[in-house]
């Protein structure tokens, strides 16, 4: 499997805030060059993508998760992957009988399943997407005014006829919003309501 | 036939000690991660209220139990239709949720129902990008060969067909009714949004006047019918 990198104290011996750390090493990744100094003094120069690869390790590492290092090709057995994604080995079983892991690899004469390093790391990447976009969501729902819904008949109408469906992406985009902040409200009136249970 | 589905709030899965990675996913699909889960899966699924009321919390919950010390609170979101599980301690500790209660830290928050629409947002998307790309192709195959049903795999996994079928009626001369019908991916625990299979019906028969669409149409004309999950509308063709 990739190598696991332990911790934030283990990656990052400086007394920097990790958040400087990064700043500083996304800098340099924007200006192409980074240069690391050995405890003998000798100096090695990289290019910009390595000080962009430290950034996100420090980052990764000082928000709770876990970071690795490894080559796009490198494989993991179900129990690395548990690991890895932060769940039971059952569920990655789970995961796997679902085809969420496409290139799922067997050797011959064995029972053994390995999922390659790059597709966890994606599911992962999508699982955080959505939930980046369920906050995103729930913000939306506290911020913005209740607006008045427009009919769909006639927006999809107008999207079939002009092929362009941004406005009837952008009202089911509110009324999800709309939905939100309906659940929100209906909650509360169960809670306010006067049989309680007590 | 039960309809309600199950969830588990952000705030149970952190008490349960499980990671974000788990937000918004049926409680069905996380039945293996704890005792407590299997517990809401096997004595929720039918009834979503319990037998037992939790003491002194708002809105009223009921108590779930396990074997071992796990106990939860489970609230019936009856607006959703949606038994949650609420709350999770190790210790008995029932004290926690009317902590909790005063707090008004019980009921879902706006994460916990922005969860529900996120998990088949994408899907969505590319769907309706698909469908007002493909629509006009569909419908003009359709109608060129009837009473065949036309079907199109759109956005990777979902399936849509059109079906035109021309009746003869005494008096009235023939009469062409268009099926329109789709399913998406078998997602356990998820609910299409009625608004999103209305634009899509819609975008794949704009001329459709209101008075001549009937929904949630419970047979087919193909043979073997209406397919289990499957979203069917009739427009009747003046």
């Amino acid at each position: 499997m990739g190598q696991p990198i332990g911790s934030l104290e283990e990656a990052l011996l400086d007394s920097h805030a990790p958040e400087e750390t990064v700043a500083i090493l996304r800098l340099a990744a924007e200006k192409g060059e980074f240069c690391a100094v050995t405890p003998n003094g000798e100096e090695i120069r990289f290019g910009g993508v390595v000080a962009g690869m430290l950034a996100e390790m420090v980052e990764s590492l000082s928000t709770g998760q876990q970071a690795y290092l490894g080559s796009a090709s490198a494989v993991l057995s179900p129990e690395d992957a548990a690991q890895v994604l932060g769940v039971s080995r059952p569920y990655v079983y789970r995961l796997m009988d679902r085809g969420m892991f496409p290139h799922v690899q067997q050797d011959a004469g064995s029972t053994r399943r390995k999922l390659l390093l790059t597709e966890v790391l994606d599911y992962q990447a999508r699982r955080l997407r959505r939930i980046a976009a369920a906050d995103d969501l729930a913000e939306r729902s506290r911020r913005e005014p209740v607006y008045e819904e427009r009919p769909i008949a006639a927006l999809a109408r107008a999207a079939a006829r002009s092929g362009d469906a941004s406005e009837l992406k952008a009202e089911l985009a509110r009324r999800r919003v709309s939905r939100v902040r309906s659940g929100v409200a209906a909650s509360a009136a169960a809670r306010d309501a006067t049989d309680d249970g007590s | 036939m039960p309809t309600h589905r199950l969830r588990v709030t952000r705030r149970a899965l952190a008490d349960l000690r499980l990671g974000k990675i788990y937000y918004g996913l049926p409680a069905e699909e996380l039945e293996d991660e704890h005792d407590l889960l299997a517990s809401f899966v096997k004595n929720r699924t039918e009834q979503p209220y319990g037998t037992q009321a939790t003491q002194r919390v708002r809105p009223k919950c009921f108590n779930l139990h396990t074997r071992d010390p796990w106990r939860g609170i489970t609230w019936y979101d009856d607006a959703r239709d949606i038994c949650w599980l609420v709350g999770a301690t190790s210790q008995h500790n029932y004290a926690l949720f009317e902590e909790r209660s005063l707090n008004d830290e019980i009921r879902p928050t706006a994460e916990d129902y922005a969860d529900l629409e996120v998990f088949s947002q994408e899907t969505e998307e590319a769907f309706i990008e698909q469908v007002v790309a493909q629509a006009p192709e569909l419908m003009a195959r359709a109608a060129a060969r009837p009473n065949t049903e036309h079907r199109m795999p759109i956005a990777g996994a979902v399936d849509t067909g059109v079906f035109v079928e021309v009746l003869v009626v005494p008096g009235e001369g023939e009469i062409e009714e268009v099926f329109v019908s789709f399913q998406l991916p078998p997602l356990p625990g998820t609910q299409v949004p009625s608004d999103f299979c209305e634009a899509i019906f819609w975008l794949l028969a704009p001329d459709a006047q209101e008075a001549e669409v009937d929904r949630d149409v419970g047979h087919h004309p193909r043979p073997g019918g209406k397919r289990p999950g499957e979203i069917i509308y009739r427009w009747r063709k003046p």
